[in-house]
């Protein structure tokens, strides 16, 4: 009797002693830190290709086709450049004109500008960024940002009327250029980005139905650009403890 | 031998029950791994009434350009989804481009002037999030989507009609209080003096949303 209490006694003492054991090494300082922030962009390269219009052109909208390169010295400073061609678009506008302006014998194209290479170099600095939750089912980082540079713009007359217009039919043009965007991050290597960019620049828009070509003017050209970026090294770093 | 035997399984069962538990317990990288925290939405909109109130700039009048006012209220069905109704009251400018038209090509615009917009729509919130200015405060807003239809008045037009699609966000300053900002096309069917068409307005609306009843308790939305 006194051997069978004995017995029930250490078996009791194993269990007791073997629960505790697990349970103490679980060394909570040794968790991953879940409110540790990750640095999207610091010391990362991003490579971009956006497309999207020009809006609120009266003759002819310029749809972009672009590539563009940042570097991002620190999560809200970067530095980068863009190039890209734009294809002209007649609007609904241009053609009513030149069906009014058409008569027998006579055809009529509108003296107007688009632009061909468009390039700039600028500035972005990143003010706002966060994470925010998409259809209650996964969590997305984001940012908003501003940009501020220089561009540079092809100004190129109708192909129709480039022989009677009576200035040269392709002209450069440096315009200060500034906008701001948001880019939504798919995961630490690719992001998806929208851009609204004013390039200002002087330039000529129009002519008359003579062919004659008022002054330059200062001009606002802003375009809407949808754009897939890259993210290198795809890995990004933590911010600091 | 008996209570040998018996004292010999009582210590067998001793050191086995607790292996077969330890194997059912996480390992330490599983078990901080597996960790979840539960934060509270701290911006309820779920039946509450929001009325908004803004400046509207339309972006795409083209001969004329248009600015306005509206007013709007919606009612929150739950955290995802919402109905209201809004009236924006615009006024009209000239851009430079009619002068354009008349002056240097001979023409005459036909295009007509808007004065109002009555819309009813249907949204839903599918983004909430929070925002960092510069990594110190922390802000939080939403992000919406909706549409609707209803009527445009033009000076041709007493109520033509009209659709609309856009997109906006709040950003929480209280809990009953937001700014809200969208952007919407609502176009409408307009017929001119020689031909008829659709007509694109988009417009920009910046505003003040207050949500009613302005305070609500804090509870976890999943």
């Amino acid at each position: 009797m006194k051997r069978t209490l004995t017995a029930l006694a250490m078996a009791c003492l194993v269990v007791a002693l073997a629960a505790p054991a697990r349970a103490e090494s679980f060394d909570m300082s040794k968790a991953p830190e879940i409110k540790r922030g990750i640095q999207w962009r610091a010391q990362r390269s991003e490579i971009s290709l956006q497309i999207g219009p020009t809006v609120e052109d009266p003759y002819f909208r310029n749809l972009f086709f672009s590539l563009g390169y940042n570097y991002h010295i620190n999560n809200w400073l970067a530095f980068g450049l863009n190039a890209g061609y734009t294809l002209p678009v007649k609007t609904k506008l241009a053609k009513q004109i030149e069906a009014e302006r058409t008569s027998p014998g006579n055809s009529f194209a509108i003296p107007a500008t688009y632009f061909g290479f468009v390039g700039d170099l600028h500035m972005e600095v990143v003010p706002v960024f966060g994470k925010s939750m998409v259809a209650n089912a996964g969590i997305m980082a984001y940012d908003f940002h501003l940009l501020l540079g220089a561009g540079f713009m092809q100004v190129l007359w109708n192909e129709d009327v480039k022989d009677r217009i009576k200035v040269d039919p392709m002209d450069f043009a440096i315009a200060p250029m500034f906008g701001g965007g948001v880019r939504l991050f798919i995961n630490r290597m690719f992001a998806l980005t929208v851009d609204c960019k004013d390039y200002v620049a002087l330039m000529h828009t129009h002519g008359t139905t003579d062919y004659d070509v008022p002054k330059k003017r200062w001009e606002h050209n802003v375009a809407v650009l949808v754009g897939f970026s890259v993210f290198l090294p795809t890995e990004a770093g933590y911010d600091e403890e | 031998m008996l209570s040998r035997l018996f004292g010999f399984c009582c210590v067998l069962v001793g050191v086995v029950v607790p292996s077969l538990a330890a194997a059912q317990v996480l390992s330490e990288e599983e078990y901080h791994r597996n960790i979840t925290i539960h934060q509270p939405r701290p911006f309820l909109e779920a039946a509450r009434v929001e009325l908004s109130a803004g400046g509207v700039w339309a972006a795409s009048s083209g001969i004329y350009g248009h600015a306005g006012v509206r007013g709007q209220v919606d009612y929150h069905i739950n955290e995802d989804f919402y109905v209201g109704a809004g009236y924006t009251h615009l006024f009209a400018y000239d851009t430079g481009l009619r002068d354009e038209i008349e002056g240097e090509f001979n023409l005459v615009s036909d295009r007509s002037e808007m004065w109002y917009q009555a819309l009813v729509r249907f949204g839903w919130v599918p983004i909430v999030g929070k925002a960092s200015v510069f990594g110190t405060g922390i802000g939080y807003f939403d992000t919406h989507i909706f549409i609707g239809g209803g009527v445009t008045g033009t000076r041709l037009s007493v109520a033509a009609p009209t659709g609309t699609i856009g997109l906006g966000t709040r950003w929480f300053f209280t809990k009953g209080l937001a700014v809200s900002l969208e952007l919407a096309d609502s176009p409408y069917w307009e017929t001119f003096l020689k031909t008829e068409g659709l007509v694109h307005n988009v417009t920009v609306m910046l505003g003040i949303s207050v949500f009613l009843p302005y305070n609500v308790d804090d509870r976890f939305v999943k």
